[in-house]
């Protein structure tokens, strides 16, 4: 765990809620604590997400060229993340669900993309086991 | 829970320089040239990108947004601001105790060459 926690801003916590809650059950993870500075928590593992109001009292902004990418645990998660996320306060980002071969890595991936209310950046990914790879491709170890 | 985080950079080599320093006392090796847009670090399972925006727009920092990198320990706190200080980056909070955070945490805030806030945090022995 090399990241102990990331943080988004958001100008409507209710909103927000829904959209996390929603996109984050589609995933696996468990729905929002509330800390007592009314910011959504979301624990698992040992890392930590929060979503809250900014605690300098201007409006909520996202950045251009941040994205967050969560974990799925399988391609039918990613998608039903994806859809998840429409439905609630998401808007479209980057297409479709799609599974595609990082030509860096060589590794495939199911990813798909989306923005939460506020406009931050999101990914969920599930990368495809190696061997599964190997099978398809009729590589043998 | 996390597969990665991207950040933006105005300048690929002057983020570069300042997360190989940054991220070099928190244990993670230099990053590599993953794409000609994009830098890629890598650690223990974690991926952390910083990548010129892919949409031809200059990069911007979030307001309400931060990333929080793991230290294992106090010192690594120190020495990740005092990095950054060098490489560029302003300060957002110096090393100290972070009583409003769970546990005995120990921490300290930067913000990098672009304004992305970041931060590290490690856990204090109890009672030090």
């Amino acid at each position: 765990m090399m990241f102990r926690h990331m943080v988004l801003g958001t100008n409507d916590v209710d909103g927000a809620r829904a959209f996390y809650d929603a996109t984050f059950a589609a995933i696996g993870l468990p729905a929002a604590e509330t800390d007592a500075g009314g910011r959504l928590v979301y624990r698992h593992g040992g890392d930590l997400f929060i979503v809250g109001r900014p605690i300098d009292g201007r409006p909520a902004t996202h950045a251009n060229g941040g994205t967050l990418g969560f974990s799925a645990p399988s391609p039918d998660a990613v998608r039903a993340w994806h859809r998840a996320g429409l439905a609630n306060g998401g808007t479209l980002c980057e297409g479709e669900p799609v599974r595609r071969v990082s030509r860096a890595t060589g590794r495939a991936a199911w990813v798909a993309y989306l923005r939460d209310p506020a406009g931050n950046k999101l990914c969920a990914a599930w990368d495809e086991p190696e061997e599964a790879r190997d099978m398809r491709s009729g590589n043998s170890l | 829970m996390f597969t990665h985080v991207m950040i933006g950079a105005r300048d690929l080599g002057e983020g570069k320089a300042f997360y190989d320093a940054t991220l070099a006392t928190l244990g993670w090796p230099a990053g590599m040239q993953f794409r000609p847009e994009t830098v890629f670090y890598s650690h223990e399972g974690a991926a952390f990108g910083v990548t010129l925006p892919i949409n031809g727009e200059a990069a911007t920092h979030a307001n309400g947004g931060t990333i929080g990198f793991a230290a294992p320990g106090k010192e690594a706190v120190d020495a990740f601001h005092a990095a950054g200080l060098a490489n560029g980056g302003t300060c957002e909070g110096e090393p100290g105790k972070r009583p409003q955070a769970p546990g005995n945490a120990y921490g300290a805030y930067l913000r990098d060459p672009t304004g992305n806030k970041i931060c590290a945090f490690c856990q204090l022995p109890e009672g030090a």
